[in-house]
């Protein structure tokens, strides 16, 4: 589903600041993975998801989803094929407009945005039904601007349209990081259940070491632009989170942390 | 007495009526796209220009609408093309192009131009003096620019509704989302431009029309004008969310066309309008302030 070859990334290349995350990276998921990305502060995994989406062009190496070349391809272009969840609930949607109106036009992704109407009435109760599956009492709030609901609430929402019509990858880029723990939990577990649902790809970086272990069917530890840790399976299974935070601060404290 | 009075009430009307095209253009770019676009002060006089031009050698008085929107939707594309293209700030992009209009009007058609008493104009000619002949210039004038800013103001409501104007709102609002819908933000925000500008232009067109004459200088402040009715509207409305935005703009339009009026009758020199626009602005810019800060 995607490979990513020989990827080197280099920030200001021959400037002062010059910083090289990876050299010579490569990685693949498979179709149907869901896999957890670890790995401390620096250690490249949000460089990784930019390069994935296009929002940051690689030095060099190849990117290819569902066997598309894309390493050049316009982060627009690849979004087609592309869901993400952001950390930042308010980015996934758009705070002045109104749920309904926020399904609608994510409804029409990858299709013409031409003169005819955005909102399909008999398509509502179709929406209707799909916010009522959040168990978060939105079905109601139709017509209520995005803004004005909860975190929770937003990024639940966020996580319904990006996965509203078929894509071939999620990306959820530390999509309950902001979100107090209780909260945090529904969302990991609607996370899950639309996973499985959907039978989507999807990755996700997190510094919730008990939901890498926990979710997901392969753990990918990443540190210094290179994959440290990948297991799945039988083996994914029989590692607790003791064992994950052993190596984790095992590299950290290589790095004098 | 109560004549005059009767004739500065329908004077303030048509003036509200055709300037209130040009806030909608400026409703879409600002409260709409976020982009404080400058464009108008050159963009208003464009539409101006093109259509004393046309009139002076003859052309159709509505065909004259539809080159100036052609006009001033060029002008909205340049500026959209050197801000997202060349990515240079919002404000210069206007101002660049804005500059660069001046020249253009004033090779247009001078410094002045004015079109005689006797060539026809939309308020004089045809359909006009077919269905309403029989009123006065003042009352013709006034139906004629009603019509077309209510029109305008329609389709414009039934445009938001599409796909495409929805995705207007959209990247104002998140330009991320609008990424993840899979289309280019950029052309998105470029169109923006090409229908407000347009507006303007038409605005401009209009004001043209209704006072038989172009001058290099009419665009000074138009922005400003525009910017202060949009903002008096959404101050006025902002407790009633079901009044549509267009619907704003021009209540801010007429409220401050009335504003100006009430200043001159008080017996404001001329010379201060603009001194009393910015003051005005300046105004309603720190109670729309403090009104959003209590709420």
């Amino acid at each position: 589903m995607l490979k990513m070859n020989n990827i080197v990334m280099t920030y200001d290349p021959g400037g002062i600041n010059e910083l090289c995350v990876f050299n010579d990276f490569s990685f693949g998921v498979k179709k149907g993975e869901f896999v957890s990305l670890v790995g401390s502060n620096g250690s490249g995994k949000t460089t990784l998801l930019n390069i994935i989406c296009g929002t940051l062009a690689q030095t060099s190496g190849e990117v290819y989803i569902a066997g598309e070349n894309m390493s050049h391809k316009k982060d627009y272009y690849r979004a087609r094929r592309i869901g993400r969840v952001l950390q930042n609930p308010s980015l996934g949607t758009c705070p002045n407009l109104t749920i309904a109106e926020n399904m609608a036009l994510a409804e029409n992704k990858g299709k013409k945005f031409d003169f005819t109407f955005c909102i399909n009435k008999k398509r509502i109760s179709a929406y209707r039904d799909m916010v009522r599956e959040l168990s978060l009492g939105l079905e109601d709030k139709m017509d209520v601007k995005m803004g004005s609901l909860s975190g929770g609430q937003r990024q639940a929402v966020s996580l319904l349209i990006a996965t509203m019509i078929p894509i071939d990858f999620l990306i959820l880029d530390e999509h309950t990081a902001a979100l107090d723990p209780l909260t945090s939990e529904t969302i990991m577990h609607l996370t899950d259940k639309t996973i499985k649902e959907k039978k989507l790809t999807a990755v996700m970086v997190t510094h919730n070491l008990r939901y890498a272990v926990e979710y997901g069917d392969r753990l990918v530890m990443m540190d210094k632009g290179r994959v440290v840790m990948d297991i799945s399976g039988k083996q994914k299974q029989a590692t607790a989170v003791e064992d994950v935070l052993k190596i984790f601060n095992d590299i950290s404290i290589e790095c004098g942390n | 007495m109560m004549e005059v009075f009767f004739n500065l009430s329908v004077n303030v009307l048509i003036q509200s009526l055709i300037y209130a095209v040009l806030t909608y253009g400026i409703y879409i770019t600002y409260k709409i796209l976020d982009f404080p676009d400058l464009t108008v002060d050159g963009s208003f006089p464009l539409g101006a220009a093109v259509s004393a031009l046309l009139l002076v050698n003859g052309a159709d008085p509505w065909l004259t609408i539809v080159a100036a929107a052609l006009s001033g939707a060029l002008a909205g594309l340049f500026t959209g093309i050197i801000h997202v293209k060349f990515k240079v700030r919002d404000l210069l992009a206007g101002i660049i192009t804005m500059t660069a209009l001046f020249s253009l009007n004033l090779q247009i058609a001078g410094s002045n131009l004015t079109v005689d008493r006797a060539t026809p104009t939309i308020f004089t000619s045809g359909i006009a003096m077919r269905l309403f002949g029989g009123l006065s210039l003042s009352l013709r004038k006034l139906i004629i620019s009603a019509l077309i800013a209510f029109a305008i103001k329609i389709l414009l409501d039934i445009f938001f509704k599409t796909k495409y104007g929805m995705l207007l709102f959209a990247v104002g609002d998140n330009e991320r989302f609008v990424t993840s819908l899979a289309r280019d933000k950029g052309s998105v925000k470029i169109m923006g431009l090409v229908i407000s500008d347009a507006l303007v232009a038409i605005s401009g067109c209009l004001v043209c029309q209704e006072q038989r004459s172009f001058s290099a200088t009419m665009g000074t402040g138009q922005m400003v004008f525009g910017l202060a009715a949009v903002i008096i509207g959404s101050t006025v409305f902002r407790k009633m969310s079901f009044v549509k935005g267009t619907s704003c703009a021009l209540a801010g339009s007429l409220i401050y066309k009335l504003c100006i009026q009430i200043a001159i009758l008080l017996g404001l020199p001329a010379n201060l309008l603009k001194m009393v626009t910015a003051v005005l602005f300046l105004v309603i810019l720190i109670v729309g302030q403090s009104r959003t800060r209590e709420a």
